[in-house]
């Protein structure tokens, strides 16, 4: 069944979970949005060897459950390998869940989520 | 393949229908997720070239950077408005039609794109470059930078790692904004096609189950 209009008419901005170099860019392009004060949420986090999962985690279910802005979801596919079970069990339609390649981390088809679901759907 | 993406039937298969009706049904909807993956693929390649000419120009920019400085979060602005965002034409279609809409303070013009338009465009043989300049349409109204308030101006990203900023990190925001304008609404477009071929699908399979026994 395809999502209700009313489900993703407000949503308007792309969220970004990456690496310093993948944020960058995409920031240049302006996507970047940091909300009015004195909530002023941001549309991305930036991943470093110290960001531990449980933040990953919480940055992931803030930007597909609790914000209703957020369109697009990009997701270094590395960073996504951290948290798969909860990016593998994503279903909804919006906001739509992308992985991304990283500087160092090319992309890999066997490891993307869309691709899992391909699998399973063939074998059944 | 833009047909199979936005043309398909879509008519519900029901008990109504014979088992040859449901048999076509079920093998033009396979028909039509293959075509579907074989595109998701396509776009992932796309959005790959484009994120690795940007990291390299970015990687480029920071090698030859005066003072060792790193152009990354240290000089985000905190107070940062998206001037890229997406928004939801009516479509005609099941899968809602995503528009990519852009208030480039740099440029002269405020340009869109829809998922569609990017579906359209042919970018195996041209560079990022040139692809980007022939998919740019300009709104009917331009907005010039004249008419654009202050604080529009003033948005443009690279004005955060100061006034005057390499060529390479010029070169990244292209790559990055070609990525954005292009390939990633597309693949966007082309997942939200694919989970309602898979829900199709599994309908379809349903009701033949439901049929023979």
């Amino acid at each position: 069944m395809a999502a209700p209009a009313s489900e993703y008419k407000d949503r308007q901005f792309l969220a970004v979970i990456g690496d310093e170099d993948s944020v960058t860019g995409l920031l240049l392009a302006g996507v970047g949005h940091v909300t009015e004060p004195p909530d002023s949420q941001k549309n991305f986090l930036v991943v470093d060897g110290k960001t531990e999962n449980s933040t990953i985690e919480a940055a992931f279910d803030n930007f597909t459950q609790n914000r209703k802005d957020i369109a697009i979801l990009l997701i270094n596919q590395h960073i996504a390998e951290r948290i798969r079970y909860r990016v593998d069990a994503y279903s909804a339609a919006f906001p739509s869940l992308l992985e991304i390649p990283s500087k160092d981390h090319p992309y890999d088809p066997e490891k993307d989520s869309v691709l899992k679901r391909v699998r399973r759907l063939f074998g059944e | 393949m833009t047909e199979i993406i936005r043309g398909a039937s879509r008519d519900k298969v029901s008990n109504s229908h014979t088992p040859d009706d449901i048999h076509d049904r079920l093998d033009e909807l396979w028909e039509r997720y293959l075509g579907l993956l074989d595109r998701y693929r396509v776009t992932q390649e796309e959005v790959a070239r484009c994120f690795s000419s940007g990291f390299m120009s970015l990687a480029q920019a920071n090698f030859n950077s005066p003072n060792r400085m790193r152009y990354g979060q240290d000089y985000y602005d905190e107070r940062m408005q998206a001037i890229r965002t997406l928004s939801f034409p009516p479509s005609e279609g099941k899968a809602p039609l995503m528009k990519i809409a852009s208030t480039q303070s740099r440029g002269s013009s405020a340009t869109q794109r829809t998922s569609a338009e990017v579906e359209d465009d042919s970018t195996t043989s041209t560079g990022h470059r040139k692809s980007r300049e022939n998919n740019l349409r300009p709104l009917q109204g331009q907005i010039g930078t004249d008419s654009l308030p202050r604080s529009e101006s003033t948005r443009d990203p690279l004005k955060w790692f100061g006034i005057l900023v390499p060529p390479a990190l010029r070169a990244a925001q292209q790559s990055f904004e070609t990525a954005v304008e292009g390939p990633l609404v597309k693949l966007a477009a082309v997942k939200s096609e694919i989970s309602e071929t898979e829900a199709e699908i599994r309908r379809t399979r349903k009701v033949m189950k439901a049929r023979k026994s």
